[in-house]
């Protein structure tokens, strides 16, 4: 099993009840991509669809570059390893 | 070009810094520095932009003070309610340094004006409210080669980057190339927003704006790298994360030469950002599934169910309501009462109420109906003491 932590930046706590961090075990091969499957299962398809289509996702504090194609899950070529740490940080417009 | 002897006094205590001097000072005389948006961002920057003596500072800003602006932006005061924002800070401004050239453009920014209006400056903060304007305002400075200093915020946290710096990206659409659903999109009159925390953000995005303009990413010591930060006020302890961020999308559509499909041409002639952003359509009820204020006061004990979030609940609700937010409610397919119940929704301005009707009749609620124009409406024209907010 692979352990990694989320952090659920600015509005993405709507979809998380306001959970701002939490701890996941994934099975192995952990990518991203299983990440956010596992996430959108938790909260919920509409969370995981968001997160794809319109959120950037830190890993260990660097900026992922990802593809993302139709509805497509992306980051299915990044691979997690216990102890990183990833982050969703959907835009944010207002001020 | 040097400094008067005025100056020397008004601006001594930052020269004195050893990573600013003269040559920061000289650089920000020379510099004109455009501000879009005289709100929550724009009047923090726009004090300490002008108090640190940039040679022009314009205000770009359409929309006028309202008495709910005041807990935030603290260049308007209760006097200026009403006035046009850009002039009301201007007053405040000039104010604080005479020395500095306050150009006002009370207009909102388009396709039709935003070149021309960029072009009279050097460096641009982006301290608006919606993400067709960023997207506008991005593009239109990748194409004139200028930096755009970002900000935003809403609740409690608040995002800081600088895109385009030295015209090698990357810019917002190589961070979000897909503009978010509308029903994502929460501007701070429906989230909230505490003063401090958006005001922290604007002054963090005027010293970015004297760090670039004086030089000093470009200094031999200091490698640029582009960044996001993220602040955070109720950690519980504040904190301000700062995160790697990618260089220049090798597929961005406005600032990547070889992959550009957004020019000056197609935002001046096709590009709707509105459309393109989308809006959220909340209409989405017919005239007989609605009912007024009076209609709903002509009830004598009518179920009433208030779809607002809970904090917006429990600072005033009409008595006898229950609150069921229309967030949790959409994933409801049941309410504690029978399907035949007679339901009233209501909300605050008679939009998301809309929704939450629709959601209820899907699981079976064929008698709900929503209130128009929420309780608004039923402070204007049932019950003046209910508080509007």
């Amino acid at each position: 099993m692979v352990a990694v932590a989320i952090e659920y930046f600015g509005p993405a706590k709507t979809y998380t009840n306001g959970v701002a961090h939490e701890r996941v075990e994934l099975t192995e091969p952990a990518t991203l991509n299983t990440l956010i499957q596992h996430v959108g299962r938790s909260y919920s398809s509409e969370f995981a669809q968001y997160i794809v289509s319109s959120c950037g996702v830190v890993v260990n504090e660097d900026y992922v570059e990802t593809e993302r194609i139709g509805i497509e899950f992306f980051g299915k070529n990044i691979a997690l390893q216990s102890g990183d740490v990833v982050g969703i940080i959907p835009p944010v417009s207002s001020g | 070009m040097s400094l008067s002897l005025n100056e020397y006094l008004r601006y001594g205590r930052q020269l004195i810094v050893p990573e600013f001097g003269l040559q920061g000072q000289i650089s920000l005389k020379n510099s004109r520095v455009l501000v879009v948006g005289a709100g929550g961002l724009g009047c923090p920057a726009l004090q300490y932009l002008v108090g640190a003596g940039f040679g022009t500072v314009g205000i770009v800003d359409h929309d006028t003070v309202d008495i709910s602006n005041l807990h935030r932006q603290i260049l308007h005061t209760s006097e200026t309610v009403e006035m046009l924002k850009c002039e009301s800070a201007k007053l405040q401004l000039a104010k604080l340094n005479p020395l500095v050239q306050i150009n006002t453009h009370p207009v909102a920014l388009s396709p039709d004006n935003s070149f021309g209006i960029f072009e009279q400056y050097d460096i641009i903060l982006d301290c608006t409210d919606t993400p067709a304007t960023r997207y506008l305002i991005n593009d239109t400075a990748v194409l004139l080669g200028l930096t755009v200093i970002s900000g935003s915020g809403l609740k409690t946290e608040g995002q800081l980057s600088i895109l385009n710096f030295n015209n090698t990206g990357p810019c917002y659409r190589c961070f979000y190339p897909t503009p978010p659903p509308p029903s994502s999109v929460t501007a701070c009159s429906d989230g909230g927003v505490l003063g401090p925390v958006i005001g922290i953000m604007g002054v963090m995005m005027a010293l970015e704006a004297i760090k670039v303009v004086s030089g000093y990413y470009l200094r031999e010591d200091v490698e640029f790298q582009p960044f996001l930060s993220l602040y955070s006020g109720y950690g519980p302890l504040q904190s301000l994360r700062t995160f790697k961020m990618r260089r220049r999308s090798p597929k961005c559509r406005v600032c990547n030469a070889g992959t550009r499909e957004i020019t000056r041409h197609v935002i001046e002639t096709e590009l709707d950002y509105a459309v393109w952003c989308g809006k959220m359509d909340y209409n989405v009820l017919e005239k007989d599934e609605r009912v007024s204020v009076e209609q709903l006061s002509a009830q004598r004990a009518p179920y009433l169910v208030d779809v607002r979030a809970k904090e917006q609940y429990s600072i005033v609700h009409l008595p006898n309501s229950i609150n069921i937010p229309l967030n949790a409610l959409k994933h409801m397919d049941t309410l504690d009462v029978p399907k035949e119940t007679m339901i009233y929704v209501i909300c605050r301005f008679g939009n998301d109420s809309q929704l939450a009707v629709k959601h209820l009749k899907s699981i079976g609620y064929e008698n709900c109906v929503d209130v128009i124009g929420g309780l608004t409406q039923w402070s204007r024209q049932i019950d003046p003491n209910f508080p509007i907010y």
